[in-house]
């Protein structure tokens, strides 16, 4: 029965611990996902993207002529990060600039691989 | 027998705890995850609604098979004698009502006719009914008549409600379903057409309140049990002999459970029901446009609640589009919706009423469909933002108005003054175009311009086909609630670009609906803009 509790307690510990690294990787995710789509850093995207969300982000950004003008200002940004019901390896994130009183209705939805995590496809849906 | 399988739960539970063996212990909770997936939660409702559809469907086919023929029909007069047995005012009103035809009369029949007080035993009658009496249910195929599988769902129904006395709303569904089944075999035998939408109504209030109950009563013991096993995987524990819980031969309870399961196999394995086979109905009132129901996944977070409204409280139509592909189906909305909630706010299932799709199911961009998203009785989740304050008109309105929420009923008037006003979704239908019409869109983030329509190759301009879709089903919605007089665009209650182009032709959608009959205002703002 010690040995029950103990492992219960290892096993909460580790998700704890699990959840809290997941987050820190998100944002460092999505810092590396706005610096590179400042940059139009096109190599940098295809390793943090799914296929199908590059592809989308070449169609919609990449290939348009929109210039940044501004500089960017590293993980200057507020982050939301929630858990997807359904689906266990997938999480739902919504990001805002700092100076923004409401979050938008885009969420990005990152999955989770053994080694990484990638965004797979943003949705518009109420907050 | 609910009450009894959740005690065999909780033995099970506890007795596998102790088993021996590690095998044994999953075997168990591959049994649980089995009952919980495959009997309880997610599986009686679908069983459940399957076997209403059929009943209306069974009732729509005998009402058309018998209109303008006056003839005693002895099965139909023994299934009306029993259901005097259940309301002794049946008669009185029978006998006062001069237009029933007397070749009808139920006293032809002998004294110790069948009586039929319960719910289970009007569909076992049915059942019957449609053995003895081919004839009735002609042009009704097969395998959307009764069958033993919905025998067996409405008996677990039944001594559900007789069990859960306390959940107040179940049991009243329940007896207003039965009273209308009652009142719509009465019609049939009149020879008048029955009144479809009660009767529709009635099922899925019903359907909600139990889904509800089943999650709010049981979840404690059964939600850790998910995603455990399969039915295939259930289906070989059964199949193997000795697979069995580690408990004594002699405990009653769990050879009740082991019959059960066997009998469900027998079942399931006889039956195609537990297929994707979705039962599309068609009103008698014959909608402008077909609106078809679909078999939605629904959550089983122990938190989700979900409120449910009278229609007297809605008064407009909010139109969306989903900023997906096209050929997304409703059941991917569905998906993303149920993966879009938190643990604070989980949403029971798809947020729109109705969706509207150009490709799913046959359909076609010059044929668009109607999917029914959540039932229209239960406020939906797409128009949130923005809690409007309300104004006199209003005030006087609601006055004395109630709405149920997580099985809670609340004076709206006291609501209103709690979360200060009313969200969108309140009073509203949600009509969701399934597609992105909207256009690229940026935003700057940390200095940096973003993207957030990633779909521009993707966006779509309405067509003929979509605006009359649309104007079709609101003007349905507008016969079936008259108070229903207004289509706004999801940006009415926030800064969004929702509906996007769809914004542009709602003046069209007024127009054609016009011409259907139907009156409408378009309105983009609120008129005397009060929000909270």
């Amino acid at each position: 029965m010690e040995l029950i509790k103990k492992s219960l307690l290892v096993l909460l510990l580790f998700s704890t611990v699990t959840h809290a690294s997941s987050e820190k990787e998100i944002k460092e995710l999505m810092n590396t996902y706005l610096k590179s789509i400042h940059a139009k850093d096109v190599i940098n995207l295809k390793k943090i993207t799914t296929n199908s969300y590059f592809k989308k982000l070449k169609n919609s950004y990449l290939n348009s002529n929109i210039k940044q003008t501004k500089k960017f200002r590293a993980y200057s940004f507020d982050i939301k990060i929630n858990k997807a019901n359904l689906d266990k390896n997938q999480y739902w994130v919504n990001i805002k600039d700092k100076t923004k009183k409401d979050y938008s209705d885009y969420w990005y939805i990152i999955e989770k691989n053994i080694h990484s995590f990638k965004i797979s496809d943003m949705v518009h849906m109420e907050e | 027998m609910f009450k009894r399988l959740i005690r065999t739960f909780s033995l099970i539970l506890v007795l596998g705890l102790v088993s021996p063996t590690k095998a044994d212990y999953e075997q168990c909770k591959a049994v649980l995850d089995w009952i919980y997936r495959e009997l309880t939660l997610n599986n009686l409702e679908k069983s459940y609604e399957r076997a209403m559809d059929k009943m209306l469907l069974g009732l729509y086919t005998v009402n058309k098979n018998t209109e303008n023929k006056n003839k005693y029909n002895p099965q139909m007069a023994e299934i009306f004698n029993s259901l005097k047995s259940m309301d002794p005012k049946l008669e009185t009103f029978i006998s006062k009502n001069k237009s029933i035809n007397r070749n009808f009369l139920w006293w032809r029949l002998p004294e110790n006719h069948l009586k039929i007080e319960t719910l289970q035993s009007v569909f076992k009658e049915w059942h019957k009914l449609q053995t003895k009496e081919p004839g009735l249910f002609k042009g009704l195929p097969s395998k959307y008549q009764i069958d033993n599988w919905d025998l067996f769902t409405i008996d677990i129904l039944s001594n559900l409600s007789k069990y859960k006395f306390t959940n107040k709303n179940l049991k009243q569904n329940l007896e207003q379903l039965g009273e209308d089944l009652k009142s719509s075999t009465t019609d049939i035998l009149k020879g008048k057409d029955f009144n479809f939408k009660s009767i529709a109504n009635s099922i899925n209030s019903t359907q909600f309140e139990l889904v509800k109950a089943l999650n709010n009563d049981y979840s404690d013991i059964l939600y850790d049990y998910r995603n455990v096993c399969s039915k295939e995987e259930m289906n070989i524990v059964l199949n193997q002999e000795n697979a069995t819980c580690p408990l004594p031969s002699n405990n009653q309870a769990i050879q009740d459970l082991g019959l059960k399961l066997t009998e469900l196999q027998k079942t399931i394995t006889n039956t195609d029901l537990l297929n994707n086979d979705e039962i599309t109905i068609n009103l008698t009132s014959s909608p402008l446009i077909p609106i078809h129901i679909l078999d939605y996944k629904v959550s089983s977070h122990p938190k989700v609640t979900f409120c449910k409204r009278e229609p007297e409280l809605m008064s407009m139509i909010v139109i969306h589009h989903t900023q997906t592909k096209s050929k997304a189906t409703p059941h991917d909305i569905n998906r993303m919706h149920l993966n879009k909630s938190t643990d604070n706010d989980p949403w029971y299932m798809v947020g729109y009423n109705y969706l509207i799709s150009d490709s799913y199911q046959g359909a076609s961009p010059s044929s668009p469909k109607v999917f029914q998203g959540r039932p229209p009785e239960y406020q939906g989740a797409h128009a949130g933002g923005k809690k409007f304050k309300l104004n006199k008109e209003e005030q006087a309105f609601f006055k004395g108005k109630t709405i149920t929420c997580g099985g809670k009923t609340e004076k709206i008037l006291n609501k209103a003054e709690k979360e200060s006003g009313l969200k969108g979704n309140f009073s509203s239908y949600g009509v969701a175009i399934i597609g992105n019409y909207a256009p690229v869109n940026f935003e700057e983030i940390a200095g940096v311009i973003t993207p957030t329509n990633l779909l521009p190759a993707e966006q779509e301009i309405p067509t003929q086909a979509t605006i009359d879709a649309i104007a079709k089903l609101s003007c349905d919605i507008q016969k079936k609630n008259k108070r229903v007089k207004t289509i706004v665009p999801h940006s009415y209650f926030k800064a969004t670009d929702c509906p996007g182009n769809l914004l542009d032709i709602l003046v069209q959608v007024k127009e054609k609906a016009s011409k259907l009959g139907c009156t409408f205002t378009i309105e983009t703002k609120r008129k005397d803009g009060k929000w909270n």
